[in-house]
């Protein structure tokens, strides 16, 4: 894990604030980057560390803030698999599923 | 706090598992961690049943296989409730100890920071090795090479680079770190001038096995030129030993055409 990440989250509970941490916990095919790949994104929508960038990215950061919303961790999968995903240019055609968790 | 644990044992260059729910017939488990130390010590908070389990996998998969990269697995609790967990670990930060300040330290080491290695050069040269001159260093040593030598540790998260002004130096250096277990130990000079360097070692009674471990010339064949260029041909073979790569080019494999 990365340290910048783990001072930032150390930081933000320390300040009684929120965020949430997306961590790639499987992939299937080619996928940009691997397991335990994490980004850590604020409430105001900004981030620390990359799972890949691109739509992905952008899809899972999202989801992050509803689960923010909601105050719930959860599981989301991302495919790369689609003709969205090729017409945007997400052109890996994996598959990855990324824990969303709430700290 | 787990994540507070997980950095103090970062920050201690010190190596640990950590495995979260992230799926489970009990919603209040969901994102709820356990953390292993490497003296088998497991701090969590949830209930000894299923800590137990959690706890009971990871001692089977680590006496029967070696750890490679993060997985996901499930257990399931006496209710007959399933969780899946992911294991993740952190491990030690990469170290790279690299000998002489010149010309082709100076991208090195901006590359290897870049790369998350913990870098410390070693010049006997004030005007050398300074702060100003290394930014992405983490140690910057002045000193000579023979006393900085005593004192560093190196083991196997170290990557050793021999690159000083002069071949009394290298060979001073590479004498002093050719057993030392570096995962990655390279020299910079001509093939003739290695090819003598080898001589003087076989002559000397080093190991064979350990010779054949030293990257010289150093760095991977790119045709580099400039000192940049021999920079990055370093950091890459540098990266490849850490990482298992054959330093191959990945187009024109079988599997692709």
């Amino acid at each position: 894990m990365d340290q910048l990440i783990l001072n930032h989250i150390s930081e933000t509970r320390d300040k009684g604030e929120k965020a949430v941490l997306v961590t790639i916990v499987e992939t299937r095919g080619s996928t940009p980057r691997k397991p335990g790949s994490k980004m850590l994104i604020f409430p105001n929508g900004r981030s620390i560390g990359t799972i890949g960038g691109g739509c992905g990215e952008a899809e899972v950061r999202r989801q992050a803030l509803t689960a923010l919303d909601e105050n719930q961790s959860r599981l989301y999968t991302v495919k790369m698999l689609n003709e969205v995903a090729a017409d945007e240019g997400m052109v890996c055609g994996g598959v990855m599923e990324v824990f969303i968790q709430i700290i | 706090m787990m994540f507070d644990k997980l950095l103090s044992v970062m920050n201690e260059g010190g190596t640990v598992d950590f495995l979260t729910v992230i799926d489970s017939s009990s919603a209040e488990l969901i994102g709820q961690m356990l953390i292993m130390y490497s003296d088998g010590r497991v701090d969590s908070l949830m209930d000894d049943d299923i800590t137990e389990k959690i706890t009971e996998k990871i001692t089977e998969n680590l006496r029967t296989t070696t750890w490679i990269k993060p997985i996901t697995f499930s257990v399931e609790d006496e209710q007959g409730g399933t969780s899946r967990i992911f294991w993740d670990r952190i491990e030690k930060t990469f170290r790279a100890v690299v000998f002489g300040g010149g010309h082709i330290s100076q991208p090195l080491v901006q590359l290897l920071s870049l790369l998350d290695f913990d870098v410390t050069i070693v010049d006997d040269r004030p005007e050398f090795a300074n702060h100003a001159r290394f930014p992405g260093a983490k140690r910057v040593i002045c000193d000579s090479f023979r006393r900085v030598l005593q004192e560093l540790t190196i083991g196997e998260d170290t990557a050793v680079i021999i690159v000083t002004r002069g071949h009394q130096y290298d060979l001073e250096c590479l004498r002093a770190t050719i057993g030392s277990g570096a995962r990655y130990l390279g020299m910079i000079g001509s093939k003739k001038r290695i090819r003598e360097m080898i001589h003087v070692f076989r002559e000397a009674g080093v190991n064979e096995e350990l010779l054949k471990q030293l990257r010289a010339p150093i760095g991977l064949d790119i045709k580099a030129e400039t000192p940049t260029e021999i920079a990055v041909s370093i950091a890459a073979e540098v990266v490849s030993v850490f990482r298992g790569g054959s330093g191959r080019p990945l187009s024109g494999y079988a599997e692709v055409f």
